[in-house]
């Protein structure tokens, strides 16, 4: 699966995928749309990107992270377009030989997604105006 | 000594690209100019200017680049609202 999509993101299927004889440990990450945010009710979301940069931002993240942790594989996919309730937006997956760098890796790649890709989000609510919503990140 | 004009391309996305009404633009500056300047150009007005450079980053041919950066004939400017993906 490419690292942008606009179709539903089948993480069976990409967790299927991370199978290395030599890893022990495979830690994924599912971000998936929820139904709320800051009291009010979501009904539906947008997800923009500009595309080129979120790609060139995703593949030095991955180079990154394979530098920064002894991992053997990582993934990542983001949906964009528009996403209901419950559907995947992001996924990350990391196989690793042990599960320390496995947690560690996903927890950081998901937090880099979260602070640098060029990607943005209008949350639609069941009543009041759609907004484009600030991240607030840790 | 001759100030020579130079191509550049604006890239609006999200919040932005609501404002203006507008995806993209070609516009014509002198050689050097920086991001912020050329932001000061599209937001005239200083309350919408430090409103929105306050939110904004910007990325030169789609890396993030500092404010100050000199732009050069060909750059294509991207300003970047608040991003929320991931």
């Amino acid at each position: 699966m490419e690292l942008i999509t606009n179709q539903a993101i089948d993480s069976v299927r990409l967790e299927a995928e991370l199978v290395d004889p030599s890893c022990g440990g495979v830690v994924t990450f599912t971000g998936k749309v929820r139904n709320h945010h800051q009291g009010r009710q979501v009904e539906k979301l947008i997800y923009e990107a500009f595309e080129p940069m979120v790609v060139q931002v995703i593949q030095r993240l991955l180079s990154e992270a394979q530098e920064k942790f002894p991992i053997k594989n990582i993934k990542v996919v983001h949906r964009v377009g528009e996403l209901k309730i419950g559907e995947v937006a992001v996924w990350v997956g990391v196989e690793s030989a042990h599960r320390g760098e496995a947690f560690q890796a996903c927890e950081w790649m998901i937090n880099q997604i979260k602070k640098q890709a060029p990607i943005w989000k209008k949350e639609f609510y069941v009543q009041g105006e759609p907004e484009w919503i600030r991240c607030h990140h840790e | 000594m001759e100030t020579s004009l130079v191509q550049i391309k604006l890239l609006y996305f999200a919040s932005l690209r609501e404002k203006l009404g507008r995806t993209e633009e070609e516009l014509e500056i002198k050689t050097g100019l920086t991001p912020e300047q050329v932001l000061k150009e599209i937001f005239p007005s200083a309350q919408d200017y430090e409103s929105w450079r306050s939110c904004l980053r910007v990325a030169i041919n789609q890396e993030y680049a500092p404010w100050d950066r000199p732009l050069q004939s060909g750059d294509e400017v991207t300003f970047i609202p608040p991003v929320a993906g991931g």
